[in-house]
C-alpha cells in the first residue's frame, strides 16, 4: 500500500519542490516558509510520512467497522450468556489497537532507514493513544447500538469510510489541501487531529502545541462520553433487538 | 468473532459480573416479583434506514402488543429446584432469559443472588477454530473466571467430558455429541450458585445422560438452586421440588411436580388422547360398579368387607366389555380395591401375615394372571455379587398411607451360623408411601452384599416389583421380578388383568404373551384408564401357535402429535383377553412414577 502511494504521489505526481530545499526551520520563518519546509521533508522522506497516516487511518477505520458489528456479530453469545455488553465494542477496538501497536514496529524501522528520528515530543504518544482509543470506543458504542436499529448502516458506513479516507489527511497534510480552512476541518473531522498529532510528533519534529493537544484529547473523551451515554440508554434493548 | 485477546479482556471484567449480587446473604436465590415482559410484534420489519425512509411517506407502521410474561411471581429458595413447564411459546425461555439478565423485564422486579450458570444452549460462545482447551478458558471468562481459576477446574472438565485425546482438536471438527459434552462439562464445573437449564439434558448417549443427571443431583445436594425447563416429565419429577405451569405468559398452576404435571398433560393432550374408541365406548359403559357391589350404598369400596365380596368370587367377566347392556346410571369411578376384588379371590386380601414367616406359599393363593397386592413380598437376589443396580418399585393402591419395611437375609459365612443353617437378618429400611403413590427404592450395593433374600413387609397390601438394571454404556433392564411366588408365569389363563400400568416419560411398559396352544389365538387389549373409563378391545393381535408376542405399550399407545415420549399419559389397568389360554408376563421398568392422585381425576 505504501509503495502504491509512494509511486502515485512521490513519483508520478510530485509536488513542486525547490531543488536543494531545506528541512530545517530557521529562526524566523513565515507560514509560507513552514509550508515549503514541510513539503521538502515529505518529499525526502515519503515512506514514513505516508506510513504514519495509513497506520493511523487503518486503526481508525478498522475499529469503526469492527466496533460497529461487535454486537451484531456476537449475537449468538449475547442472546445466551449475560456479561456486560460494553465489553464487546471495547474489545473490538482494543484488538485493532494491538494490531496498530504491532504495526508501529515496522514503522520505526522504515523511519530509521529513511533517516527520520521521532522527536522527543513522542513522550506524549501514550496520551494520544488513549485519547484515540476513547474516541474510537465512543464511536464503536454509538454505531454498534445504532446498527441494531438501522441494519443497512453497515453498507452506508462502507461508503462513509471511503469518503472519510479522502477527507482525512492520510495521503496529504492539512496545509497542502485545506490551507486556511484547516481549522474548520479539524472541528468537523476529529480523525484529522489525531493523524496530524501523530505526524507532528513522529515525523515533523514540531511541538504539537498545548492548545491543539488538549483539544484533541477533549475530542476523544467527549466522543467516548456521548457514545457511552447512548450505549447505556439503549443497553436494555440490546438483547431484544438482536 | 471472539479471540483470545478478547478472552483476556473479558476475564478482567470479573468484578463487573459479581456486581450482579448486591446482597450476598439472602434467603432466595431467585425472586420474581410481578414480572412482566412486553414485546412489540412488528408486522413489517423496519430495521433498515431504507425502510424507515419509505415508511415516512406511507401510513404508520402497524404493530401489535404481545406480553410474553404477565405478572409472574415466584421465589426459588437455595437448595431447591424449580421446574417450568408449558407449551411452546408459553414464555418459558423468556422467563429464563430474564433470570439470566439477557433480557430486562418491562415491569416488576427480579432479584438474583449468586453466580448464575445458564445452559440455555450448550456450547455457547465456543470458537470453532480454537481447541477444546482454549475454549474451556474462553468459556470460563464468560462466567468471570480468570486463567488461573480455570486451570484449577480444567482437569475436572476434561475428565467429565471424556474427550481425552481430542482435547487439542479444534472444536469445529467435533461431533455434536462431543460439543455438547464439552459445553455441559464447562457449565456444570464452574460451580454456579444457580443453575439454569433449558432443555439440554438430552445430551450425549445414555451413559453421559446419566452422568449429567448425577452431576445435577450432586449440585442440588450442595444446596445450589436450579431453574429447570424441560418437556420430559421424568426429568421434572426427578429433579424438581416445585413446578410452575406457564400458559400464555401466566402461571396457571404451581405446586408439587406430580400434580402440576398431571394438570399440564391433561391440558395439552386432552381426553382425545386415547383414540376415538374411548368416546364411543362411553355410552355402553360396563356396569362394573353394579356387579362389583350390588349394594349401591356401599360406595367406599375400600371398606367393603371381604365376605361381601365373596359373592363376586372369580368374576372376571364383568370387566370384559362383552357384557354390556345393563349399564345405566353407572358411577364413573371405580376404585382399585373394587377392581381388584372383582378380579381375584377375596382370600388374597389377607390379614397381616406373621412377620417372621418366610415361606408364603401357604398363605397366598396363586391367582394366575393377576398381580395381587400383598403385605408380604419376597425376592431372591443373585448369590454372586454383581455391578447391577437393584430397585424395588412399590405401589400403594390403598386410600391410606402405609408403612413398609425391608429386611435382607444374609449368610455370614461363620461356621457357627452355617452349622445352625441360619440366616442373619439385616434391616434395610422403613419407608412411607402416600395413598396411590409409587415408591422407587434403590438398593445400595453396600447393603446388598451377601444378601440373597429380601423381604418386604407393609402395613397394608402393596404391589412390589424387583428391578435389576445393568448400568454402563448401554443400561438395560435385566429382569423385573414380580412378586412373591407364582403369580404371573405359572399357568395359563384366558384373561389377564394387570391393574398397575404406568406409562410415563421414563417408564417402560411391556408385555410378553406366549401362546402354548397348537392353534393361533386372538388377543384383545382393553385399557382401564385411571382405573375407570374402559377402552374395550382397543387393539387386536394374532399369535400363531407356539409363538410369542411382545407388546410395547409405550408405542402401542403413542398418540398426541409431536410428543417426544410416546404414551406419556396412561396409567391404569390393562386387560389382556385371549381366545385360548395363554401365558402373559409383564416385563417393564418403572423408574419414575410421578405422584398422582386418583381423587383429583374424576
Amino acid at each position: 500500500m505504501t509503495i502504491v502511494f509512494y509511486l502515485v504521489f512521490a513519483v508520478l505526481l510530485p509536488q513542486p519542490v525547490a531543488p536543494g530545499c531545506t528541512e530545517l526551520p530557521g529562526n524566523n520563518v513565515n507560514p509560507q516558509q513552514i509550508g515549503d519546509i514541510q513539503q521538502c521533508r515529505i518529499h525526502n522522506h515519503y515512506a514514513p510520512f505516508i506510513l504514519i497516516g495509513i497506520l493511523a487511518w487503518n486503526f481508525t477505520a478498522g475499529s469503526v467497522l469492527a466496533g460497529m458489528s461487535s454486537l451484531l456479530g456476537n449475537s449468538s453469545i449475547i442472546k445466551k450468556v449475560y456479561f456486560p455488553r460494553e465489553v464487546l465494542p471495547i474489545a473490538a477496538v482494543l484488538a485493532q489497537f494491538v494490531n496498530f501497536l504491532l504495526a508501529l514496529i515496522p514503522l520505526f524501522v522504515v523511519c530509521l532507514i529513511s533517516g527520520v528520528i521521532p522527536s522527543w515530543y513522542s513522550v506524549i504518544l501514550p496520551v494520544v493513544f488513549l485519547a484515540h482509543i476513547m474516541f474510537l470506543v465512543g464511536l464503536a458504542m454509538l454505531l454498534s447500538v445504532t446498527v441494531l436499529y438501522l441494519r443497512d448502516l453497515n453498507i452506508i458506513m462502507e461508503v462513509v469510510i471511503q469518503a472519510w479516507f479522502f477527507l482525512s489527511p492520510v495521503i496529504y497534510t492539512m496545509n497542502q489541501v485545506y490551507g486556511d480552512g484547516a481549522k474548520l476541518v479539524y472541528w468537523l473531522n476529529p480523525v484529522a487531529s489525531f493523524i496530524e498529532m501523530y505526524r507532528a510528533v513522529l515525523f515533523f519534529d514540531y511541538p504539537p502545541g498545548l492548545d491543539f493537544t488538549l483539544r484533541t484529547i477533549a475530542t476523544g473523551f467527549g466522543t467516548f462520553v456521548i457514545g457511552y451515554a447512548v450505549f447505556i440508554w439503549k443497553r436494555k434493548k440490546i438483547g431484544e433487538m438482536l | 468473532m471472539i479471540g483470545e485477546k478478547q478472552a483476556a479482556d473479558l476475564s478482567s471484567d470479573r468484578t463487573e459480573i459479581s456486581r450482579v449480587n448486591p446482597e450476598p446473604k439472602a434467603a432466595y436465590a431467585i425472586e420474581f416479583d410481578n414480572v412482566s415482559r412486553h414485546y412489540r410484534l412488528q408486522h413489517e420489519a423496519t430495521l433498515t434506514l431504507q425502510d424507515r425512509m419509505i415508511n415516512l411517506f406511507k401510513r404508520r407502521n402497524t404493530y401489535e402488543d404481545f406480553w410474553a410474561l404477565k405478572g409472574v411471581s415466584f421465589k426459588l429458595e437455595k437448595g431447591k429446584a424449580l421446574g417450568i413447564i408449558g407449551r411452546n411459546g408459553a414464555g418459558k425461555s423468556t422467563l429464563l432469559k430474564l433470570a439470566t439478565r439477557i433480557l430486562e423485564p418491562t415491569g416488576g422486579v427480579i432479584r438474583v443472588n449468586g453466580r448464575v450458570s445458564a445452559m440455555l444452549e450448550l456450547g455457547t460462545g465456543f470458537h470453532p477454530e480454537l481447541s477444546a482447551r482454549d475454549n474451556i478458558f474462553l468459556n470460563g471468562a464468560f462466567y468471570g473466571y480468570n486463567t488461573k481459576q480455570m486451570e484449577e477446574r480444567y482437569d475436572q472438565i476434561v475428565e467429565f467430558s471424556e474427550l481425552g485425546k481430542f482435547i487439542d482438536t479444534p472444536v469445529k471438527h467435533y461431533s455434536t455429541g462431543m460439543y455438547m459434552r464439552l459445553g455441559f462439562a464447562v457449565a456444570i464445573t464452574i460451580n454456579p450458585d444457580i443453575l439454569i437449564v433449558d432443555e439440554v439434558l438430552a445430551v450425549g448417549d445414555a451413559a453421559f445422560g446419566r452422568k449429567c443427571h448425577r452431576a445435577i443431583e450432586e449440585l442440588k445436594q450442595q444446596s445450589k438452586a436450579m431453574l429447570f425447563v424441560s418437556h420430559a416429565a421424568g426429568e421434572i419429577s426427578r429433579f424438581c421440588d416445585e413446578v410452575i405451569y406457564l400458559e400464555k405468559g401466566q402461571i396457571v398452576a404451581q405446586g408439587k411436580p406430580g400434580e402440576v404435571l398431571d394438570e399440564y398433560m391433561m391440558q395439552s393432550l386432552g381426553p382425545s388422547y386415547f383414540t376415538s374408541n374411548l368416546t364411543t365406548q362411553k355410552e355402553s359403559e360396563i356396569p362394573v360398579k353394579e356387579l362389583a357391589s350390588p349394594n349401591k350404598s356401599s360406595q367406599t369400596s375400600a371398606e367393603l368387607a371381604p365376605n361381601k365380596m365373596g359373592a363376586n368370587k372369580g368374576l372376571i367377566s364383568p370387566l370384559t366389555p362383552s357384557i354390556t347392556g345393563a349399564g345405566k346410571a353407572v358411577e364413573p369411578l371405580l376404585s382399585i380395591e373394587e377392581l381388584m376384588l372383582t378380579v381375584g379371590s377375596p382370600k388374597a386380601a389377607s390379614p397381616l401375615i406373621e412377620l417372621n414367616q418366610l415361606d408364603l406359599s401357604k398363605y397366598c393363593l396363586p391367582v394366575p394372571g393377576v398381580y395381587w397386592p400383598n403385605t408380604l413380598w419376597q425376592f431372591e437376589l443373585p448369590a454372586k455379587p454383581t455391578q447391577n443396580e437393584f430397585y424395588l418399585s412399590v405401589i400403594n393402591p390403598n386410600l391410606t398411607p402405609l408403612q413398609l419395611s425391608i429386611t435382607g437375609y444374609k449368610t455370614t459365612g461363620s461356621q457357627l451360623d452355617e452349622a445352625a443353617g441360619a440366616l442373619r437378618t439385616l434391616p434395610i429400611g422403613t419407608f412411607t408411601a402416600a395413598p396411590h403413590h409409587t415408591l422407587l427404592i434403590k438398593l445400595e450395593e453396600a447393603t446388598l452384599r451377601n444378601v440373597h433374600l429380601l423381604k418386604l413387609v407393609s402395613s397394608t397390601p402393596v404391589v412390589a416389583e424387583l428391578v435389576e438394571y445393568e448400568p454402563g454404556n448401554k443400561p438395560k433392564l435385566l429382569r423385573l421380578e414380580n412378586t412373591i411366588q407364582p403369580v404371573n408365569v405359572v399357568g395359563t389363563a384366558l384373561n389377564w388383568f394387570f391393574p398397575f400400568c404406568d406409562i410415563r416419560a421414563d417408564n417402560q411398559c411391556r408385555f410378553r404373551i406366549f401362546n402354548p396352544n397348537e392353534v393361533a389365538v386372538e388377543i384383545y387389549l382393553t385399557l382401564y384408564m385411571d382405573w375407570t373409563n374402559p377402552v374395550s378391545r382397543l387393539r387386536t393381535y394374532r399369535i400363531e401357535a407356539n409363538a410369542r408376542l411382545t407388546l410395547n405399550l409405550n408405542e402401542e399407545l403413542a398418540g398426541g402429535e409431536g410428543e417426544r415420549h410416546h404414551g406419556e399419559r396412561f396409567y391404569g389397568g390393562l386387560l389382556i383377553e385371549s381366545t385360548s389360554p395363554v401365558v402373559a408376563e409383564r416385563y417393564a421398568l418403572q423408574l419414575t412414577s410421578p405422584h398422582y392422585n386418583l381423587k383429583n381425576i374424576s
